[in-house]
């Protein structure tokens, strides 16, 4: 590896970074550090969804149908075994990678063999909206509208160490993302994003790499739906709603799609931004939202990430790269 | 079965088609013409149902509000299509997201102006009249009957007058009938002037039976994307089909399962309708 001033750079952002992760819970309080272990684990559907989004080029604002899965298997694993005296993590682990996992692979093969360009959007709003009205008609099973509370020995107290467990779950998947996205199967995704019908033609079956990159981005945030229900101890029908989704959209967007840093941090800055300005602005925060929103999409598309690369180019800490990615 | 529960559910149906078709018109016409989703139509019709609620606290009457309000709505839609449509041009994706920042703006501005609780505008047919078998409201019976003559004329406009041609031309070949030496931005502009418009109106009929308030928008734009795909988007007969399949399956399901039931089946309907055909059940792709 060469030892350029961008490389330097990186190192000492990610020590400091690591040190601010290990103090931060002794630094803030209790709240603060639940927090930021919650947006921590929203930004996995941010991550997932710049997979899917950022680089094979499929919008979907039904991400945290998958999330919701996941929470609602884990608190439905954990919920059967505790009546039997038992906790079981691992087992809730995979149910609650696995299902949405599966789910995603079955919606993806039914609606990538057909044509449906960016229609397919409205397909995954419908997800999400679906899956809140059955979780919802669902008393018996899933607790209908109460939602379902899990027991609270199973709940972990010491807040300080889920955060740090947070923290490398998130490291990980960020890694398991980081590999996915440079290996030859990552280049395959960036080609459908530029031209499905060209890497068609090169001899590729875009479809299954489609189905596989859905797939792996609905076990992600079913990951997340996993860490959720553990944290909170309890699970809600708004977890796999339309407006979650739509929010995993506007992180994704804002964060900076096609550079998978980007996505976490704009998960943290709107979810920060959002818990203290709603807080001083009142009503007035979702209209700014709404502005901010607009603002971004026409005149910053490549997002939050977009910006600081910007910068850091011109402070000669990176080198520029002509190809950079595109909204569209 | 209940032979009159069964006709006050084929009312029903008919009276919800009708809304769905009004609603989905001008969007299907736009997304054939430009590719671009404007997630804020929901917003644009209760904009309209608004516009009625505040024009008859001016003392102006129900059917001069009603005849006012597709007016607002289409200077409203002009302005939206000049300030925010115009400069997303072949971006599909950025649209979506622009316009739905605009459906966050017009809900929190109506939160804030108007408050989160629905009102209610007044009926201006009270009564109720006798149609096969069964009192059914003859406000209902009303938009029936004046709806399924608009959307007819639309439908006829759509296939018979020139504009109409070169909308369907623009829709079929943008580049070919641009070349042809017909304006075709200044189609973009009409149809979405008039999308929003036909938006507005619908908003402004329905209003005395739907509550209106900032969220009612967003609960109707879903069904009305479905409308779109299921019948075939950029097709105005398709989005006719649709808007009867999607109302019409919806009252049909409520003979056999709960209201929610049947919402949550027509969606799965929906979607395995457009696996089936995705270019619609009228398209021809």
């Amino acid at each position: 590896m060469l030892r350029t001033r961008g490389n330097r750079a990186r190192w000492v952002i990610m020590g400091a970074g690591a040190l601010v992760c290990l103090a931060l819970p002794f630094i803030t309080g209790r709240l603060v550090t639940e927090l930021l272990t919650t947006y921590l684990i929203f930004s996995l559907v941010a991550l997932s969804l710049d997979l899917i989004w950022g680089y094979t080029g499929i919008l979907s604002i039904g991400q945290f149908a998958f999330f919701g899965a996941g929470a609602y298997a884990t608190a439905l694993v954990v919920r059967g075994l505790a009546d039997m005296g038992t906790a079981s993590y691992p087992l809730a682990f995979l149910a609650a990678v696995g299902i949405p996992g599966i789910l995603g692979l079955v919606v993806a093969l039914i609606f990538f063999s057909v044509n449906l360009d960016e229609l397919f959007v409205l397909v995954t709003i419908a997800l999400a909206i679906i899956s809140e009205k059955i979780v919802i008609n669902q008393t018996e099973l899933l607790g209908g509208l109460n939602g379902l509370i899990l027991p609270y020995w199973v709940v972990p107290m010491n807040k300080a160490a889920l955060f740090y467990l947070v923290v490398g779950v998130v490291v990980l998947v960020y890694l398991l993302c980081r590999t996915v996205v440079e290996s030859p199967f990552g280049k395959v995704l960036r080609a459908i994003k530029d031209s499905e019908k060209r890497t068609q033609y090169l001899g590729y079956n875009t479809r299954l790499y489609k189905v596989s990159v859905y797939g792996l981005a609905a076990a992600i945030a079913g990951l997340g739906g996993f860490l959720y229900a553990i944290l909170s101890g309890f699970v809600a029908p708004p977890l796999l709603g339309f407006a979650l989704s739509f929010d995993s959209v506007v992180w994704a967007a804002i964060g900076g799609l096609g550079t998978l840093y980007g996505p976490v941090a704009g998960t943290l800055l709107v979810s920060w931004a959002k818990f203290y300005l709603s807080g001083v602005l009142l009503e007035y925060w979702l209209l700014a939202v709404g502005f901010l929103f607009i603002v971004a999409v026409i005149y910053f598309p490549e997002g939050f990430a977009g910006v600081t690369r910007g910068l850091s180019v011109r402070l000669g800490l990176a080198k520029p790269t002509g190809a950079d990615l595109r909204m569209d | 079965m209940d032979l009159e529960f069964a006709a006050r559910n084929l009312l029903n149906g008919a009276t919800i088609s009708v809304l769905l078709i009004l609603l989905s018109l001008g969007l299907s016409v736009i997304y054939g013409l430009m590719k671009m989703l404007n997630m804020a139509h929901g917003e644009f019709f209760i904009l309209g149902a608004f516009s009625v609620l505040l024009l008859m606290r001016l003392k102006i009457g129900f059917w001069l509000g009603v005849a006012l309000a597709p007016v607002i709505m289409g200077v409203f839609g002009l302005l939206v299509y000049k300030v925010l449509f115009k400069s997303l041009y072949g971006k599909p994706t950025a649209t979506i997201l622009a316009t739905w920042g605009l459906s966050m703006i017009i809900r929190q501005s109506l939160q804030i102006t108007m408050g989160a609780r629905p009102h209610v505008v007044e009926n201006p047919f009270p009564g109720a009249v006798s149609l096969l078998g069964v009192q059914y409201p003859a406000y209902r019976v009303f938009i029936i009957a004046a709806g399924t003559l608009l959307i007819l004329t639309i439908v006829w406009l759509y296939l018979r007058t020139t504009f109409g041609l070169q909308i369907r031309a623009a829709i079929h070949n943008r580049e070919l009938t641009s070349a042809l030496g017909i304006n075709t931005e200044r189609i973009n502009t009409f149809s979405f002037v008039i999308g929003s418009a036909l938006a507005g109106l619908a908003g402004a009929l329905l209003a005395p039976l739907i509550p209106v308030g900032p969220l009612t928008g967003l609960s109707y734009l879903i069904k009305v994307f479905f409308v779109i795909i299921v019948g075939g988007a950029g097709s105005l007969i398709g989005t006719v089909v649709g808007g009867l399949v999607i109302g019409g399956g919806e009252s049909l399901l409520q003979l056999f399962l709960s209201p929610l039931g049947a919402e949550i089946a027509i969606l799965v309907l929906a979607v395995v309708l457009i696996s089936l055909r995705p270019s619609g059940l009228v398209g021809q792709r």
